[in-house]
């Protein structure tokens, strides 16, 4: 790999990151989503990634532009550009910028709330894309490629990292319906398939809906277990037959933390345990719940 | 009025099966090019032909009508071998998991290029030969030494070529939702086999049908359909997803679709195999998994089933959910 290719790739995103660990480690034991030692110190305790697809302009947010401004009505001064529709006239932003907090950094008056934490903060202006188009974008964003076939970000975070709840899925995917490209914005590619995204549609507020199939109501928890034991069982046996094989080695994982999901879930997911208070300060709908559902601890995207 | 309206829908016959087709305009015309795909911004009037960053020069304007009849011609011409190579590559990733060319929609620069392009050429050679037969070519590849070639794992082998490009053994492949449910349904003796008809809704107890009468919505795609990675319906998929999440193995945990075929299989090899547990278990395996048990699964099993009460449906719930019957080896 020459330095111009280990800069793209870098460029890029999360591309080779875990990749040397990868090659040096192929022997995928059993409590491959244990908690790991990062290589340097934490200071962050979970990831939320909010992803929002077709979310406010960066203009009328946190990236105030004088210049869009100063030319409003206007043609853009660079010349007619190449865009999908005859280009019109700049506009500029129709909401006022001021600057907040210690640290000074401007943003819009439509986050009044915001504005006051300001300094808890860090807002990122230098992202760029070389993408006008949407779907490449979106693996862009989620996945550090334009082109499908690379393990999302959560996937990295979640092979590199582990977790520290082993009763649910370390990576969890909330997003009412299927957002634009689908599953492929969660995959873990060619990482081993226990650190791909568990996706759940956030349409409703009660667990047992959340989740399909989250209960047995004729199989007692116990008698599960001794099922679960002699599956365990059967499923090694044919390890051992087979050799070791990331997918058969994915699916015991994930049976295991099925089971453990079941009592575990149906605490996490269910925001109506919240106080009232803290429920109206998410406010309603869909975003809102899936906000407070992710706070309470693993690694979270919603797109 | 809204009686009547009832009325007249109660007396509406049953709606006869149809087809969506099209037509030729009677009068056809040549398009203006839309200048970065824009309908916006008109180009140039083009006369109707062949692509032609395809071809040698300029390609004669077509003249039969809207020149359809003449595309699908180029389109399908035995001196066009992309067709019949993207055709047969779409096939045999059916079959192996991985296509010839592993970007199955992507054949040009920034695509995968072939691992084999004298076995895609040959295949794509006699697929035209064959009359573009998709059972001769289906029949071809699986009458082949590659598709006999099991998962067993060679540590030589897997060193060399960990990706499995070199095709030196199968690929491990979960079931997909219809040879899933249709297995299910199969083992536990349910399985309605009848040919043709109506699709139903899976999610209703009382479907037994083949999944690929499956009734499929746009808007509301089945939970079951989705959870085990059905495309989305409202655009076109060229190769099918094959996640394994916990909330999978919930549906064999606790869904009520899982729990009735394991009563089903229960009741179907008491009624076959007799009283003895034993006879019992060895009938499973063979219905599941095609083989004997082990003497130590067979031990496994005897031991399960001295729980009692309803131990011979939760055990055959273990089997329908073992790695064994959801991969295909």
């Amino acid at each position: 790999m020459t330095r111009r290719d280990a800069l793209r790739t870098m460029g890029s995103g999360y591309g080779m990151v875990g990749l040397a660990h990868l090659l040096a480690d192929n022997a995928w034991a059993t409590g491959s989503l244990s908690p790991k030692a990062p290589h340097f110190p934490a200071r962050a305790k979970h990831i939320i990634h909010l992803f929002l697809n077709g979310g406010v302009s960066q203009v009328d947010t946190w990236d105030p532009k004088p210049m869009l401004t100063k030319y409003a009505g206007q043609p853009a001064p660079s010349g007619n550009l190449q865009t999908e529709r005859k280009t019109g006239n700049l506009l500029k932003s129709p909401f006022s910028f001021k600057r907040y907090g210690k640290s000074g950094i401007e943003m819009s008056e439509i986050f009044p709330q915001l504005n006051a934490r300001v300094d808890d903060i860090c807002v990122v202006r230098s992202l760029h894309t070389d993408r006008p188009n949407h779907e490449p974008s979106l693996f862009r964003m989620n996945c550090g490629s334009p082109l499908p076939g690379h393990p999302s970000m959560g996937s990295w975070v979640t092979y590199g990292l582990g977790t520290e709840n082993q009763n649910l899925p370390g990576f969890v995917v909330l997003c009412p319906g299927l957002p634009v490209i689908g599953p492929q914005l969660w995959t873990s590619s060619f990482l081993p398939a226990v650190y791909q995204g568990t996706y759940l549609a956030n349409n409703d507020s009660d667990p047992e809906k959340l989740i399909r199939h989250l209960r047995n109501h004729e199989i007692s928890l116990e008698e599960q277990r001794r099922q679960l034991d002699l599956l365990g069982k059967l499923n090694s046996m044919g390890l051992e037959r087979e050799g070791s094989d990331t997918e058969l080695e994915g699916s015991i994982e994930s049976m295991e933390i099925a089971y453990r999901m079941q009592s575990q879930a149906m605490d996490t997911f269910d925001v109506r345990n919240e106080s009232a208070a803290t429920q109206a300060r998410y406010g309603s709908g869909d975003f809102a719940r899936g906000c407070l559902t992710a706070s309470p601890g693993t690694i979270m995207t919603t797109s | 009025m809204r009686d009547d309206l009832d009325k007249f829908k109660r007396e509406l016959p049953p709606p006869y099966p149809y087809l969506h087709t099209i037509r030729d305009n009677e009068k056809p015309a040549n398009a203006r090019v839309h200048i970065r795909g824009s309908a916006d911004n008109l180009g140039d009037e083009v006369p109707r032909h062949f692509l032609s960053i395809l071809c040698d020069g300029e390609p004669p304007a077509f003249h039969q009508g809207s020149g359809r009849m003449e595309l699908a011609a180029a389109i399908a011409n035995p001196g066009n071998p992309l067709t019949a190579r993207v055709m047969v590559n779409r096939i045999w990733q059916h079959h192996f998991g991985w296509g010839i060319v592993r970007t199955p929609s992507n054949f040009g620069r920034m695509g995968e290029p072939p691992t084999h392009p004298e076995l895609l050429d040959y295949l794509a050679a006699r697929f035209m030969e064959n009359g573009w037969s998709i059972k001769a070519l289906h029949r071809e590849i699986m009458l082949s030494a590659t598709y006999a070639l099991s998962a067993a794992k060679l540590e030589r082998n897997f060193a060399a070529d960990p990706d499995n490009r070199l095709l030196w053994r199968a690929n491990r492949r979960r079931l997909d939702i219809e040879a899933l449910r249709d297995s299910l349904l199969y083992v536990s003796g349910k399985l309605d086999g009848k040919v043709g008809g109506e699709a139903q809704p899976i999610a209703e107890e009382k479907n037994d049908r083949r999944t690929v009468y499956a009734f499929v919505s746009r808007r509301r795609l089945d939970p079951m359909l989705a959870l085990f990675d059905f495309p989305n319906p409202n655009s076109t998929s060229d190769e099918r997803m094959a996640t394994n999440t916990p909330l999978q193995r919930l549906f064999f945990l606790n869904s009520g679709f899982v729990m009735r075929q394991a009563e089903a299989l229960s009741a179907r090899v008491a009624k076959e195999a007799g009283a003895e547990n034993a006879a019992r278990i060895r009938r499973c395996y063979r219905l599941l998994l095609n083989r004997d048990p082990s003497p130590k699964e067979l031990q496994l099993g005897l031991e399960f089933l001295r729980g009692g009460g309803k131990s011979w449906s939760e055990y055959a719930q273990v089997l329908l959910s073992a790695n064994e019957f959801y991969f295909l080896n």
